[in-house]
């Protein structure tokens, strides 16, 4: 394991809502290294995309922020606005769900492909529209140069998704923050723009922070899945191991709960209740009332989860999923 | 008799004066789709943005207007617009559908037992008493809380919302229920919940389904038999779980190998021009040849049918008595020497 490029520790966040302030993190920790993919899975409110945002320092106005977010060795917590803008222009790039909503529709694709190589980069027109197109190419769009003089609505959504990698990856970053890149997409061009991330981070060592609901796509494309739940990681390990042998019962549950394309039909094992954010979570267990396997114990226990990358936030998780490391699996 | 009959089911659409390089033109959305669907039955549309499986939904429903084909319900015509409001009320009790977000399906400011109380009231002669018991029943049967039920959408998760836009639609008593992508918004766990709850419905009613989704899973569970669509035509088709265990269309194969799952190695693939003649997806097809110039017919043998040169290739084999040509195609049909 080489030195993790991203690391989290402790993370909590607190955002204002009207006078009071609520919690949507609680002890979030993680490490990513470079050339890793590491997934966030969750349901709505699982603080999964506040996650990245805060480690992008886009959090809104008023958020307080505790523990530690440190970015190749530099605290982020505590940055300066113009020194937190520098590092986004650099090495750490986003891509969100709907492109549609982030590329200007009045201005063609290559202004807004060269804009900020020109601005951050200080490329002249030429350079940038030649980088531009290369980017173009490398992110599987055909007619580079037609595409660069249409507009947004010209394009379609998969077609846009792949503008805006191309836009992230104009600055070569060295981490990306994909907040479910391929939601809003049809399952054959998800395929396409997973393999355009799959190429970057074998070619260029890309850190990918995959953030997604779907924890099956995580299982088939990242290293290692962290699953949040009411603003906790409340499970992480190898992205395959976890999908076959997941150890908390929330994991377990989701995956449950998938109908699936390679088993009898049966009734799905639904999770009864809703997923909760961190400040409606109850004391002590946060998934302790939709859990089947919740005792009394669960209730006054208080969620910790240790540092390691095979870890699991359940007080009876030994007892349920007994750990099932490498060989030892069966 | 089968309950739904679609035949030859076409829809074009206009494009605005300002086509691409200033060409006016069309875009056929849907082209000559046929299916049948049988009382209790759950047939699925499948493909991805685009394939026109929406636009059919819409047409079932009476949202759209076909622009030529005939849509039956019990052997009426119901493709045509309804000129009378006790007409169009009476082909609300036959199909009714569920949308894919229940956030925009609801009126903001009606409350849930109000919303399906107006919709008994519109459609049938019952006193208050009548139509209360009516509302708790219909509630009691999409197991929403008791507190649920005199609030506002905007109180509501996505779950619950849903289960309302679902007793809303169930209200009218149809035959059918059109699912247009009813459980893609939602979040897993709750997703698991609702097609339950569809499951238990069309078990206790014997309601007809027809399921509208990108998702092949939850296509699976949901139905029985499965049409598949790629920009807007019918390319393969048969019962569901044969159709995602041996695909015959290459696109069908597409759609399966795009599916993550354990050990997946997702292909590079340089986004692809389209074609308007020929066959539709041969930009796309690994396996396309020369014959794929010509579209090809779609070809049925039994419940199955695809539309491949490659499976049922341009000779005269295919003029076999088992295999029926049952679908013209956009292009004159090729010329077999004869």
């Amino acid at each position: 394991m080489s030195v993790a490029l991203l690391e989290l520790h402790n993370l909590a966040v607190d955002l204002p809502v009207g006078r009071e302030l609520r919690s949507v993190l609680a002890d979030v920790s993680l490490t990513l290294g470079a050339g890793e993919m590491v997934g966030l899975v969750g349901e709505s409110g699982s603080g999964k995309s506040m996650t990245a945002r805060a480690v992008a320092g886009l959090l809104p106005r008023g958020a307080s922020v505790r523990g530690q977010i440190t970015f190749d060795g530099t605290q982020l917590t505590g940055l300066g606005a113009d020194a937190m803008r520098r590092l986004r222009v650099s090495d750490i790039a986003m891509v969100f769900q709907d492109p549609r909503a982030h590329i200007n529709p009045v201005r063609r694709i290559g202004d807004y492909l060269c804009e900020s190589m020109r601005i951050n980069l200080g490329y002249d027109r030429r350079r940038a529209e030649r980088v531009g197109l290369e980017l173009l190419e490398r992110v599987g769009l055909m007619e580079p140069e037609r595409r660069m003089a249409q507009y947004p609505h010209e394009l379609s959504g998969g077609m846009l998704q792949r503008v805006m990698i191309a836009a992230a990856l104009a600055v070569e970053p060295r981490m990306l923050l994909a907040d479910e890149p391929t939601t809003a997409l049809d399952v054959t061009v998800q395929a396409e723009i997973l393999a355009i991330l799959d190429q970057m981070r074998r070619e260029r060592g890309l850190a990918t922070l995959f953030i997604t609901h779907d924890l099956e796509l995580a299982a088939a494309v990242c290293d290692r899945i962290c699953v949040m739940y009411a603003g906790r990681i409340v499970e992480e390990q190898a992205a395959e191991r976890l999908y076959r042998h997941p150890r908390h019962p929330y994991s377990a549950a989701l995956i449950e709960s998938r109908p699936r394309l390679d088993l009898p039909l049966d009734r799905l094992a639904a999770i009864p209740g809703v997923p909760v954010s961190a400040h409606e979570a109850p004391p002590g267990c946060p998934f302790r009332p939709r859990c089947t396997f919740g005792q009394d114990a669960c209730e006054k226990w208080t969620p910790e989860i240790g540092l390691e990358q095979e870890r699991v936030a359940c007080l009876r998780a030994n007892e349920l999923f007994p750990a099932t490391v490498g060989d030892r699996r069966g | 008799m089968p309950l739904v009959e679609v035949e030859r089911l076409t829809k074009v659409f206009p494009l605005a004066s300002r086509g691409w390089k200033g060409r006016a033109g069309e875009v056929v959305a849907v082209h000559e789709v046929a299916f049948t669907l049988m009382r209790g039955e759950s047939l699925a549309i499948v493909g991805e943005s685009g394939s026109g499986k929406t636009t059919i939904a819409r047409m079932l429903v009476g949202l759209e207007r076909p622009t030529s084909g005939a849509i039956r319900f019990q052997g009426n015509d119901r493709s045509t617009p309804a000129p009378k409001s006790a007409e169009r009320r009476r082909r609300g009790r036959e199909i009714q559908i569920v949308f894919q977000d229940p956030y925009s399906s609801l009126d903001p400011r009606q409350r849930v037992v109000d919303a399906l109380d107006e919709t008994l009231r519109l459609h049938f002669r019952q006193s208050p008493a009548e139509r209360r018991r009516r509302v708790s029943d219909l509630l009691d049967q999409v197991a929403l809380g008791m507190r649920e039920r005199q609030s506002l959408p905007r109180r509501l998760s996505g779950g619950q919302r849903q289960r309302v836009a679902i007793a809303r639609a169930l209200a009218t008593e149809p035959s059918v229920l059109v699912l247009d992508e009813a459980v893609s918004a939602l979040d897993v766990s709750i997703q698991a919940q609702i097609l339950n709850l569809l499951a238990d419905i069309q078990h206790a009613t014997g309601i007809a389904y027809i399921v509208i989704s990108h998702d092949l899973a939850v296509v699976r569970h949901l139905t029985q038999s499965a049409l598949v669509m790629y920009r807007g035509s019918v390319v393969e088709r048969g019962a569901t779980d044969e159709v995602m265990r041996e695909p015959d269309h290459p696109y069908t194969k597409l759609l399966l190998d795009s599916v993550p799952r354990g050990g997946w190695r997702p292909q590079f693939r340089t986004s692809s021009e389209s074609v308007d003649s020929g066959c539709l997806f041969r930009p796309r097809c690994p396996d396309a040849h020369d014959a794929c110039g010509e579209a090809p017919p779609l070809v049925s043998c039994g419940a199955r049918a695809s539309r491949c040169w490659l499976v049922h290739p341009p000779r005269p084999a295919s003029r076999e008595p088992a295999l029926t040509e049952i679908s013209s195609s956009r292009e004159p049909p090729p010329k077999s020497p004869s």
